[in-house]
């Protein structure tokens, strides 16, 4: 996930994906520091990943977690499980994710990169790029296959990206 | 020489065993050029097939003074053009040149005059005809197309109103014994040559309307056809060029396209002229609507479309190469 988000920094500013999808979310069993982010306006935890901080935001009602590589900070000293710092949104956006693919699209991973333009006009249009996790290569690819319309109307959240 | 009545049927034979090649080569053309119309958004009713054998005959027995039996030798190219024959019935006029130059992209068009034939008389038989062979990369695209190599077929390209003509004009010259039409068949073509030009008018209003109607109630944008409405209503005027391409690059970059997401889209008149100017100043020879549309976005999506059409299987076609393109001229500063 850092990865991707590193390699269209400036392009792009978050993914969004299904909360399913994700195995450190499905079975939140994280190792890395974690830390809630109290006051933010969904659900919301930090990821110390490496040398990067990773933000992420559940959207319950849709399924959908986002994504984003934030600055870095020291990690904290009392840190917590990313079950315990997104409380039930974790669960919920899990379920409503299964229950948004109607039990289809088994071993695919679809995301979206969303947000963002550096240098862009003053109202740039909005841009969305759909991704598929390639798992032979373990990474992100672009998706143009035949979800990609789905995809974006069930992937992109109805909320601006803007931090 | 002239080719005598033994030669005529010889060659009558060996059509009969070549045909098969001759449909092939119909089917392919109309197919192509049937997903190209598509993709360019211009409604079209394609029909195709191989000469009939006793056609060919009375062809040949009519123009037996200008041909040699020599040249037919290896192939009945180039001196029968219309073994394979596709005709593109077109609903508007004004798709009639559009269509023609769709033509041109996608086949090889000998220079020759011959090759291309334009008959426009007001009171008379109007349609282009071209005469196509696959480009050398098509015929390397498939093991399949090897026996096409030197095959030839005969586009027409008319409106469904003109064809109504000129297939009535056709039977009345050529199958009476005569081959003379009476006055009263002379006076009546004329009538319905009057009344079918004023059918191209209606024809090209209800087709507006129709559009209209449909732009009124387009949520998402997912069809080539949508896409060209959308944009004519956005910039003014029908845009020609390839919409299937055009709508996979936005797609692919917008979160969801719809005609208030186009509106917004910088496409304004001096954001199209100054993407001319930008195509102009990279020596981009195909600049067609499409082509000024893209380079108008370029510096907003440059990347995503970079991205995109990379993923596009097969040989790069004329919307991967203005991409290929815009990206060298980028990276060496020339825009």
């Amino acid at each position: 996930m850092v990865q991707v988000l590193e390699e269209y920094q400036g392009r792009y500013e978050a993914l969004d994906a299904f909360a399913d999808d994700i195995d450190e979310l499905k079975w939140p069993q994280l190792s890395p520091p974690v830390q809630a982010v109290p006051n933010a306006p969904r659900p919301t935890a930090e990821v110390w990943v490496g040398d990067r901080k990773l933000r992420i935001e559940v959207f319950e009602p849709q399924g959908i977690a986002r994504f984003r590589v934030v600055p870095q900070q020291p990690p904290p000293q009392d840190t917590i499980g990313i079950a315990a710092a997104l409380g039930g949104a974790l669960g919920g956006a899990v379920g409503a994710a299964s229950l948004k693919k109607e039990g289809l699209l088994t071993g695919v991973a679809l995301g979206m990169l969303v947000g963002g333009l550096i240098g862009a006009a003053l109202a740039p249009p909005e841009r969305a790029l759909a991704l598929q996790f390639d798992l032979v290569s373990a990474s992100w690819r672009l998706y143009d296959g035949p979800l990609r319309a789905w995809a974006k109307r069930s992937l992109i959240p109805a909320v601006p990206t803007a931090q | 020489m002239s080719l005598t009545e033994l030669q005529i049927a010889t060659l009558v034979e060996k059509y009969l065993r070549e045909r098969d090649r001759f449909d092939k080569m119909a089917s392919l053309v109309a197919r192509h050029l049937s997903a190209q119309l598509r993709a360019s958004a211009i409604p079209h009713v394609p029909t195709f097939r191989a000469k009939d054998p006793e056609s060919l005959r009375l062809k040949l027995t009519a123009d037996s003074q200008n041909h040699e039996f020599a040249s037919f030798e290896r192939e009945f190219g180039p001196n029968v053009l219309d073994l394979a024959g596709v005709r593109m019935l077109l609903y508007r006029q004004s798709d009639v040149e559009p269509t023609c130059t769709v033509i041109e992209e996608l086949f090889a068009v000998p220079n020759e005059a011959r090759f291309r034939k334009n008959f426009v008389d007001a009171a008379g038989y109007q349609a282009r005809h071209r005469v196509v062979a696959m480009r050398d990369e098509m015929l390397a695209s498939d093991s399949s197309f090897v026996n096409l190599e030197g095959v030839f077929c005969e586009i027409q390209v008319v409106t469904l109103g003109d064809h109504i003509w000129n297939e009535l004009e056709h039977d009345i010259r050529y199958k009476p014994p005569s081959g003379e039409p009476t006055v009263e068949q002379t006076g009546l073509l004329a009538v319905l040559r009057d009344q079918l030009n004023s059918v191209r008018t209606t024809v090209e209003r209800l087709m507006d309307a129709t559009e209209r109607q449909r732009l009124a109630s387009l949520s998402v944008v997912e069809f080539p056809e949508d896409l060209s409405d959308v944009l004519k209503s956005r910039i003014g005027r029908r845009l020609h060029g390839d919409f299937g391409k055009l709508l996979d690059l936005l797609v692919g970059a917008l979160p969801s396209l719809t005609p208030a997401v186009i509106d917004r889209l910088p496409l304004g008149p001096q954001e199209l002229l100054d993407a001319e100017a930008r195509l102009r100043s990279i020596g981009f020879d195909a600049v067609d609507d499409v082509a000024i549309v893209i380079a108008a976005l370029w510096p907003t999506f440059r990347a995503d479309f970079v991205e995109i059409s990379r993923n596009w299987r097969g040989r790069p076609g004329p919307t991967a190469r203005l991409i290929q393109r815009l990206e060298a001229a980028e990276s060496t500063g020339t825009i």
